[in-house]
């Protein structure tokens, strides 16, 4: 039978071609507007786990719901080293959050100060890229400290100037004054960032917070997101008993929920246009099948069941489909080309990054080539194709053979 | 030139089957597009409002240092008159005046800065309907009464409800010290992520008497009867407010608001883009084979006459009727799409209940679409304008044949 | 360097002034001390005004003024009648401020301390600052006195490396019998950010006292707040009881 179809599909080359391209085009495009999709979400959801939280986090009791600075996490280099030991290959960074007020000669204002490990936060999230004006914060530089933009212009300091950072420590009655000096400027493009977040050294916020090796967040970053049930159960037994140990999915879940809706749109969106692409086609599938209905007469007429004619021309149909879905899956790989090597920029219209659902990405998009899901739509050219002959096919076996004998 | 017209209808129909199913797909695609279209407008059309109806509104009015420096005392004075000037204008739908501080507000447990706005509930809900946007409790009494709205996320930083009370501690204008006590009358959750965080409403002589700034605010937005030339009513209006005031249209105030609007044409466009650029190749595909089908009938004119750009109109005659039945049926299952967008509505809560937000701007998660003549015209026109570049092709394949080949074909 | 706190410095300058017509030169460190001024456990009352004139607008303020020791005290105002009661209480590092038109009291939380203090050129900041002339600096003297007691010191501090201090200079001008008639901060570029300066010397109980001090910013020297005191006396025994919140709501 396969045979047969081939020879079939053969005959009239010229509308095979034309119809399976018809096919073709509707994938490419779906595959490229997926891939982009998927550049885009894989990123934002990446650079949320790293900036906000990790793959696993092990955090104080209590303070994924309610932030409070006095919820912290003791003894947090012992912690450190036996979750290191645990999952052998991740990179963990502390993080410490506190408030308090930011001086300069001639003006002040309140500030939340993040303490982090400058070496592992460059890789994870993309605030090193941000810097417009001096630089990162180096390791161990506990003087270090770097500001957003719009804070510079309301304290009127420059890359190097001195400013003092005061906090009223938990428990304290004392408030505690620290030095730093201006490392870096960056800008995020979101306002409440650029006018408020600073960001120094774990060290120097232990300082402030008048704490001896305490953290707010242990976060675990592994190569592979998958590993994360695994990395989970084994920091969990790492993990003091009153810390609370939560997988990615539970640290960040509005930007779970988020891409979730959009990517189903788009899977959504794409559904549509094969559909469109079936319609489409039924003319030519239709054509194709009208014009041996005479051979399909005598074809009956000697014996072949009906059964047998029907499957031959879904096969046909599935043949082309497929070649069209190949053919779909090559161009749309081709046409994902630029947009994976250079990007869609839209830095244009939003500057260097923006912000969606809380999350500060990168304004140039760049596709990701989702292999799985490119395959799927090819074969969802079998499926379009078939759907395309369904009409053709069934108008054709109501005809008795008589009938179909004597011609359309 | 008629005749051809007709035979080119009647062509079309003598393959009613392979007509109607190429109408159906097209039909489909116009539909899809109508209705994506009306979705990206009613969401980019929310985020619109959000940011220019009920903050920027078309024209704004200010003192010219107070969008840098944002101090107190660069304030618009008369605001009364001033406002009032401004209604009796000819194109002005409406002015409000509003009033911005900045202050110590605390509940019995907890205190920390906030930003606060007064405004005249009589003359921005007609404009805004902020009230609209309360989620508890009910908005502020159009006379002064010391109430308060809070942002639902300072209340909860405050950990304070509807029906306590609130106390204000700033430094007023003339540098003495204002205090005062309010009640919160309501939580408002307007989608300006900034506010709902850590700010709060109060009536405009309420706040006046805060800052010891009588009968000043810091801007006024102006709503125009209509969108159009805003240009012109900004130099009508600058005739009727105080000397050295500054007036703007909202693309001037905020140009990033424009850039971001921009975006929304893109995204149309290129939805439309795609989608037509996919149902061109059904078309080009029908087309083709139609032409091919017809060739010893298409052999048969050119032999007894047919000149070829005559043959060409008739192929392309025939792709605009097809194109326009299409559009005529897609219009409708359009229409029936669109009042499903419109009035029931996207729900995305799925994914995010709590709504989402994008650029500062918050949206609920049901988005609601808006049909403007655009999304209903641009669908079909474009179907139209492809089929006819898709019909290009084969139309002069048809016009190339030689008669006795084409007679002779089987 | 704590600024506001040379208001509380007011109400309690060390007995030095005697000594000095008798002690053998002092040395810096005695009158970095005299200049900072450690209360160590005086506690006094007074009554001042105060003045500010800024390019919005000008004011006067009249205030009642009790400490205890160097970390409790209490402001009140009685004039301008608007303003009248008033008070900012000041627990060790913590600020509460009173309002009896209301009857509340607000915590003031450290992110607001930036705001100004009643209207002034001193911050809410400058009241709990926590630096010390002679632990957080390096000086050098650049000028002293005559044999004859005439002219002045002059020393100029450095802030050391590690010093959570935002100067980048401070300039101590100081009369022969140790009280300081002048402090200029600068920031680290050199310019001159605001000047303190004191005035009208006079003795009240066993001390010698400036009467009057004002604050000029460097960028707007037409701007000023100015404090005089209209009463003073100290060694007052307040109970501790008066520095708390309940005693703010009588």
């Amino acid at each position: 039978m396969l045979r047969l179809a081939i020879r079939n599909l053969l005959r009239n080359t010229r509308r095979t071609v034309l119809t399976a391209s018809a096919i073709a085009v509707g994938i490419t495009l779906a595959i490229v507007m997926w891939n982009l999709q998927v550049g885009l979400y894989a990123d934002m959801l990446s650079q949320a786990i790293s900036s906000q939280a990790g793959h696993v986090v092990v955090q104080a009791e209590g303070w994924q719901a309610e932030q409070d600075t006095e919820q912290l996490l003791a003894d947090a280099s012992a912690v450190q080293q036996r979750v290191t030991d645990a999952v052998p290959g991740a990179v963990v960074s502390r993080r410490l959050f506190v408030g308090g007020l930011l001086m300069a000669p001639k003006s002040s204002v309140g500030v939340a100060l993040k303490g982090l490990d400058p070496a592992v936060e460059a890789d994870l999230d993309m605030f090193d890229e941000l810097v417009v004006d001096g630089s990162w914060l180096d390791d161990g530089d506990d003087r270090g400290l770097v500001i957003g933009v719009k804070l510079a212009e309301q304290l009127q300091v420059e890359v190097g100037d001195k400013v003092v950072f005061m906090t009223q420590p938990p428990g304290a009655d004392d408030m505690s004054s620290q030095l730093f000096r201006i490392s870096g400027i960056f800008r995020s493009g979101a306002a409440g960032v650029d006018g408020s977040l600073v960001m120094s050294t774990v060290e120097a916020a232990q300082q402030a917070m008048q704490v001896d090796d305490a953290v707010h967040q242990l976060a675990l970053h592994l190569d592979d997101p998958d590993d994360t049930q695994k990395a989970l159960s084994a920091v969990g037994a790492a993990a003091p008993p009153e810390a609370e140990v939560l997988p990615w999915m539970e640290a960040v879940p509005n930007i779970l929920g988020f891409i979730d809706m959009k990517m189903s749109g788009t899977h959504t969106m794409n559904g549509f246009l094969l559909v469109i692409v079936a319609l489409g086609i039924v003319n030519t599938v239709l054509m194709s099948v009208m014009e041996r209905t005479r051979e399909f007469g005598v074809m009956l007429a000697l014996g072949m069941r009906p059964s047998y004619l029907l499957r031959l021309l879904l096969l046909e149909a599935a043949l082309l489909g497929a070649f069209g879905g190949l053919l779909g899956v090559v161009l749309g790989a081709l046409a994902t080309y630029p947009l994976y090597a250079w990007g869609l920029d839209y830095s244009a219209f939003m500057g260097e990054s923006m912000e969606v659902a809380g999350v500060i990405t990168s304004s140039l998009l760049i596709a990701t080539y989702d292999w799985p899901t490119m395959f799927l739509y090819g074969a969802g050219g079998i499926v379009t194709a078939m759907l395309a002959a369904l009409y053709p096919a069934l108008s054709v076996l109501r005809l008795t053979p008589v009938e179909a004998m004597r011609g359309h | 030139m008629s005749t051809l017209i007709a035979i080119a209808w009647r062509n079309l129909w003598r393959h009613k089957r392979r007509s109607l199913i190429t109408a159906t797909a097209m039909a489909v695609a116009v539909a899809m597009c109508m209705s994506l279209i009306a979705f990206t407008d009613g969401m980019y059309g929310k985020m619109f409002e959000i940011m220019v109806d009920q903050q920027l509104g078309h024209v704004q009015i200010h003192h010219p240092d107070y969008p840098g420096t944002r101090q107190m005392v660069d304030s618009i004075p008369e605001a009364e008159a001033t406002l009032k000037a401004i209604e009796g204008t000819e194109r002005a739908l409406g002015a409000t005046g509003r009033l911005n501080g900045f202050a110590l507000l605390g509940g019995s447990k907890k205190s920390t800065g906030a930003q606060l706005q007064g405004l005249e509930p009589g003359r921005e809900l007609p404009l805004t309907h902020v009230d609209h946007r309360i989620v508890q409790g009910r908005y502020l009494a159009s006379d002064p009464a010391h109430e308060i709205v809070l942002g639902t996320g300072l209340a909860e930083e405050l950990s304070l409800a509807v029906g306590d009370e609130v106390v204000a501690f700033t430094q007023s204008a003339d540098g003495s010290l204002g205090n005062d006590l309010y009640t919160v009358v309501g939580l408002s959750s307007t989608g300006n992520a900034a506010m709902d965080k850590g700010g709060a409403w109060m009536h405009l002589a309420d706040l006046q008497e805060l800052l010891v700034l009588p009968d000043q605010v810091h801007s006024i937005m102006v709503l125009s009867r209509d969108a159009d030339d805003l240009v012109a009513f900004k130099d009508v209006l600058k005739g009727v407010v105080p000397e050295g005031t500054e007036v703007q249209t909202w693309s001037e105030a905020s140009p990033q608001t424009a850039e971001l609007m921009g975006m929304q044409s893109f995204a149309s466009l290129f939805m439309l883009g795609i989608v037509f650029a996919v149902a061109s190749f059904g078309v080009l595909n029908t087309m083709m084979m139609s032409v091919f089908e017809r060739t010893r009938e298409l052999g048969v004119l050119k032999a007894i006459g047919l000149r070829p750009t005559q043959m060409v109109s008739m192929v392309l005659w025939e792709s605009v009727f097809l194109a326009a039945l299409a559009g005529g049926i897609g219009l409708v299952f359009g229409g029936l799409l669109d009042l499903l967008v419109v009035y029931v509505g996207f729900d995305m809560s799925a994914g995010s209940p709590d709504g989402f937000e994008i650029m500062g701007v918050r949206l609920d998660p049901i988005i609601y679409g808006e049909v403007t003549p655009f999304s209903l015209f641009a669908p079909i026109s474009a179907l139209v304008g492809v089929s006819v570049l898709a019909s290009v092709w084969p139309a002069w394949r048809a016009a190339r044949l030689q008669p006795v080949e084409a007679i002779r074909t089987e | 360097m704590r600024t506001l706190s040379l208001l509380w410095l007011f109400l309690g300058t060390p007995a030095l002034a005697e000594d000095a017509e008798q002690a053998a030169k002092p040395t810096v460190e005695e009158l970095l001390d005299a200049t900072d001024d450690i209360q160590r456990g005086e506690s006094s009352t007074a009554v001042m005004s105060m003045a500010v004139k800024t390019d919005r607008y000008e004011r006067s303020m009249k205030m009642r003024a009790l400490s205890k020791g160097e970390e409790k005290s209490l402001i009140v105002i009685l004039e301008p009648a608007k303003d009248a009661g008033i008070a900012t209480l000041k627990v060790d590092d913590n600020l509460w401020n009173y309002m009896p038109k209301v009857d509340r009291t607000m915590k003031v939380p450290a992110g607001m301390m930036s705001g100004s203090w009643m209207g002034s050129h001193f911050s809410n900041d400058d009241l709990v600052r926590n630096s010390r002339l002679r632990d957080d600096f390096t000086y050098e003297v650049t000028e002293e006195p005559a044999a004859d007691g005439t002219g002045q010191w002059v020393i100029e501090l450095v802030p050391k490396p590690d010093a959570a201090v935002v100067w980048g200079k401070v300039k101590v001008t100081i009369r022969p019998d140790k009280i300081p008639t002048s402090i200029e901060y600068f920031d680290e570029k050199g310019a001159l950010v605001r000047t303190l300066s004191f005035g009208d010397i006079q003795e009240v109980g066993e001390r010698k006292v400036p009467m009057t001090m004002s604050v000029v910013p460097g960028d707007k020297p037409e701007e000023y707040t100015r404090i005089t005191y209209d009463e003073l006396s100290f060694d007052v025994d307040h109970d501790d009881k008066t520095f708390s919140l309940q005693s703010l709501k009588k």
